[in-house]
C-alpha cells in the first residue's frame, strides 16, 4: 500500500515539472517517460512471465485463473453499484459471489455466468463518473499503465476501501496482492497478440495505448451513465470527404 | 384563349413532373432504417463468427478476411478516411494501389485479434441512430468465459447499398486507431505515399 502511495506521489510531482503541449494531452510529456519505462517494464518482466506463463497453462487454465481474480473483485463491485445507484447490478454481482464462491469451485469456474448471470464489473472511477466527475487529463501512471485523473482517484479508492480490507488479516491481504498480480500476468498472456501489437508493432505505441484505452474507457463509462441507451449517437460522416 | 391556358398549364405541371422524374435519382437516399442496419449487421456478424471458429490462421484466415471486408465493408471509402488529407494529392493509380495495401494491413493486422472473439456466439443487440452518417449496431460476442466482447459497426447506404464504415471492439474505433497508426506510418516514410504503400503491403 504504501508502495502505491508513493507511485502515485511520484507520478504527480513528475507531472507539475512539465509543460503542457498539447491540450488533448496536457501531461504529454511526462506521460511519454511513463509509458516508455512501463514498455521496459513489459520487456524485461511482464512478457518473458505471461509467456512462462503460456508455457504451462491451457487456455482452460487461464479462464479459471481469471475467474478466481475476477470473484475477489465482485465485493467491489458490489459496493460500487450501490453508490451508483443501480441496485440491480449490485444485487447480481452480490449473487455471483455467492454462486462462484460455493458452486464455481472457491471462484474458479463462472457458474453464474452458465445461469444466466453474466459478469458485469465496475469500479469507483465509473463511480465518479456517474457522479458528473469529469475524466480530466490522461495519464499513464508507472506499473499501473494507462489512466485518467478520474480513473486514477478510483483506483486509489478502490485499493484503499475494498471491502476485503474489512474482513482479512494482514498476511492474507498479501495473498489478494499476489492474486492481482498474477491476474496482470494472466491477462498478458490471455491478450498477448492485442498487447503485442499496441506496445511493439504500432509505429507509435504511445498514441496507440492512449487511444485504446481512452476509446474504451469512455464506452464503459457510458455504459454506466447510461448514456448508451439514447437513441440516437453522433457518428462521423465518412462520405462528407472535403 | 383557354384552351391555350389549359395547354399552358399541362405543359407546365409536365415539365415540372419531368424536372422532379429527373431530380429523384439525384437526391439522396432515404436513410437506412435500424431495422435494415440490424439485419445487415445480423448477416456481417454471423459471416465473422463463423470464420473466427474455424479454426482457420495465417494467410489462409488474412484472404477469408479480405473476401468478408469486400463484402461488407466499403474499403475504398474506409481506406481514404483514414490516409485523410493527403489523398486529394494523389494521382488515381496511387490511390487503387493504396486502397489495395490498406486492405492487405489491416487484414494481416487484425487476422492475429480474432483469437479473442474465438467461441463466441454473436448477436445484435439494438442500434443508435446516428442520422445521415448511418446506424451504429451494437452486437457482442458471448463467450465461455469473462465479460462479454462488444463489437459495433457503423452502416451506412450512402453507396447505394448498405455498407459498414467503421468498426469498434470494445469501443475501441477501427477508424481512429488507423488514421493515427497509418498516419504515422506516412510520417516515418518522409510522407512519400509509394514508400507508405510499400509499408502497408508488408
Amino acid at each position: 500500500m504504501r508502495a502505491f502511495h508513493a507511485v502515485i506521489l511520484g507520478a504527480f510531482l513528475g507531472i507539475a515539472a512539465c509543460a503542457p503541449d498539447n491540450p488533448q494531452d496536457p501531461l504529454e510529456p511526462f506521460n511519454r517517460n511513463m509509458h516508455a519505462l512501463n514498455k521496459g517494464l513489459d520487456k524485461v518482466i511482464l512478457r518473458p512471465a505471461s509467456r512462462a506463463l503460456d508455457a504451462v497453462t491451457n487456455e482452460e487454465a487461464q479462464d479459471s485463473i481469471a475467474n478466481f481474480a475476477d470473484n475477489l473483485n465482485e465485493p467491489a463491485n458490489a459496493a460500487n453499484h450501490l453508490l451508483q445507484g443501480d441496485i440491480d447490478a449490485a444485487f447480481k454481482n452480490a449473487s455471483r459471489f455467492v454462486l462462484n464462491s460455493t458452486l464455481g469451485a472457491g471462484g474458479l469456474a463462472d457458474s453464474a455466468a452458465y445461469l444466466g448471470l453474466m459478469p458485469n464489473p465496475t469500479n469507483f472511477g465509473q463511480t465518479l463518473a456517474k457522479w458528473g466527475v469529469a475524466e480530466g487529463p490522461y495519464i499513464e501512471l508507472p506499473v499501473f499503465g494507462p489512466n485518467t485523473a478520474r480513473s486514477t482517484v478510483g483506483l486509489a479508492i478502490d485499493t484503499l476501501y475494498d471491502p476485503f480490507n474489512y474482513y482479512l488479516s494482514a498476511e492474507e491481504l498479501d495473498y489478494l496482492t499476489y492474486i492481482k498480480v498474477l491476474k496482470r500476468i494472466n491477462a498478458r498472456a490471455k491478450y498477448g497478440n492485442l498487447f503485442d501489437m499496441i506496445l511493439y508493432q504500432s509505429p507509435d505505441s504511445y498514441s496507440a495505448t492512449r487511444l485504446a484505452y481512452l476509446q474504451n474507457q469512455r464506452a464503459t463509462v457510458e455504459k454506466v451513465t447510461e448514456e448508451s441507451e439514447s437513441k440516437t449517437v453522433e457518428l462521423e460522416n465518412f462520405y462528407d470527404f472535403e | 384563349m383557354i384552351l391555350n391556358k389549359i395547354r399552358r398549364r399541362e405543359f407546365l405541371l409536365g415539365g415540372s413532373a419531368l424536372a422532379a422524374g429527373m431530380a429523384l435519382p439525384v437526391l439522396p437516399a432515404l436513410a437506412l432504417s435500424a431495422q435494415n442496419a440490424e439485419a445487415f449487421v445480423n448477416q456481417a456478424i454471423n459471416e465473422l463468427g463463423g470464420i473466427v471458429n474455424s479454426g482457420q490462421s495465417g494467410a489462409a484466415l488474412q484472404n477469408t478476411l479480405k473476401g468478408f471486408f469486400r463484402k461488407y465493408a466499403d474499403v475504398p471509402t474506409v481506406a481514404r478516411a483514414v490516409i485523410g488529407p493527403p489523398w486529394r494529392g494523389m494521382s488515381s493509380g496511387q490511390r487503387n494501389e493504396y486502397v489495395a495495401a490498406f486492405e492487405n494491413y489491416v487484414t494481416r493486422k487484425y487476422a492475429q485479434q480474432f483469437g479473442v472473439l474465438k467461441g463466441g456466439q454473436a448477436q445484435v443487440t439494438g442500434s443508435r441512430d446516428g442520422g445521415k452518417a448511418g446506424v451504429l449496431v451494437n452486437a457482442q460476442f458471448v463467450r465461455s468465459s469473462g465479460s462479454p466482447v462488444a463489437l459495433s459497426m457503423q452502416v451506412s447506404d450512402q453507396s447505394g447499398a448498405p455498407k459498414v464504415l467503421d468498426l469498434q471492439l470494445q469501443g475501441v474505433s477501427l477508424i481512429s486507431t488507423e488514421r493515427e497508426q497509418v498516419r504515422a506510418l506516412l510520417a516515418q516514410s518522409g510522407n512519400d505515399v509509394n514508400a507508405l504503400i510499400a509499408k502497408l503491403n508488408g
